[in-house]
């Protein structure tokens, strides 16, 4: 049996092993969360008992050569369509849409920034759905930094060299 | 025993929300306030300074302004996509909520719907520089 410090600062527990592993799969426990193990006096990061260790990294990933670093990453967030994903992809088409105005900032920043996290995420935790939707995100906002940048280009050579021209 | 279950603290998810309801609050009295067809300070489209065509974007602080003052009618002649999505969207929060309600998967979005969205303001950035449209 196991007692935890969960995110919110407070005490769970004591729970079961089986329990426990439910929790890191759902993110509600990682590597980083306070365990108090039964008999033990001493508050431990949950990655630095091996028999939880072991819970967190896949069983396919438990004969890797460097158990640490895998231990230190961020535990998977739940599973279903990743947020970031669909918010890349909206300001995708958002930034394509308004890359003629002020170069498509912030649509195309921010669309950029949502859809690469969204990959890192969705790659970290593979059950996660709307890999396709971030690259879409992440293609749509460069489209839209392209377009802008074209613009912006065609506008300040050609248009404003006419004026001058025209002007003097 | 606790019997609830810890919960995960997502400081960043707050701050951007409120940054994007805080950002959005101001930008929506300058819109409200001054009309960008009058003012000079709004982003100007590179698009319509470049070519003197209309991309799908252009119109939409105008409209945004005119909506705002409740004049539906003058919204819908400076950007009718804008228009039209602003209730789509408000649609899209009620489902997004009701499926977080049931315990659904809220962030699962049809792709047909964002790919044809993507399509219509293609479309629609086309057809309303055609000189039929008028």
């Amino acid at each position: 049996m196991y007692k935890i410090i969960g995110a919110d600062g407070k005490e769970y527990g004591p729970i079961a092993a089986e329990q426990l592993r439910q929790w890191i799969i759902e993110g509600r426990a990682n590597a980083q969360t306070r365990v108090l193990a039964e008999g033990a006096t001493e508050w431990k990061a949950l990655g630095e008992i091996p028999e939880l260790a072991a819970m967190i990294a896949p069983p396919s990933f438990s004969a890797m050569p460097a158990p640490g670093p895998i231990s230190i990453q961020p535990v998977a967030g739940p599973t279903g369509t990743n947020p970031l994903a669909v918010t890349g992809m909206v300001l995708g088409i958002v930034s394509v849409m308004f890359s003629c105005c002020c170069w498509g900032v912030p649509w195309n920043i921010a669309g950029i920034i949502c859809s690469a996290i969204a990959l890192s995420q969705i790659k970290s935790n593979p059950n996660q759905q709307g890999r396709e939707m971030a690259i879409a995100g992440l293609i749509l906002s460069i489209l839209g930094i392209a377009l802008a940048v074209a613009l912006g280009v065609l506008l300040s050579t050609g248009e404003i060299l006419h004026r001058f021209q025209r002007n003097f | 025993m606790t019997t609830s279950q810890p919960i995960r603290a997502r400081p960043a998810r707050t701050f951007g929300l409120m940054v994007l309801i805080l950002g959005g609050g101001v930008g929506a009295w300058l819109l409200f306030r001054f009309d960008p067809a009058a003012h000079g300070f709004y982003p100007v489209c590179f698009f319509h300074q470049a070519t003197g065509l209309q991309c799908p974007g252009c119109g939409s602080l105008r409209a945004m302004h005119q909506l705002l003052n409740g004049h539906w009618a003058a919204a819908w002649r400076f950007n009718p996509l804008l228009v039209t999505a602003l209730p789509l969207c408000g649609l899209m929060v009620i489902r997004f909520a009701v499926l977080k309600a049931n315990g659904r998967d809220a962030w699962h979005i049809p792709r047909l719907w964002l790919w044809s969205s993507l399509v219509i303001v293609v479309v629609f950035g086309i057809t309303r520089n055609l000189p039929l449209v008028h």
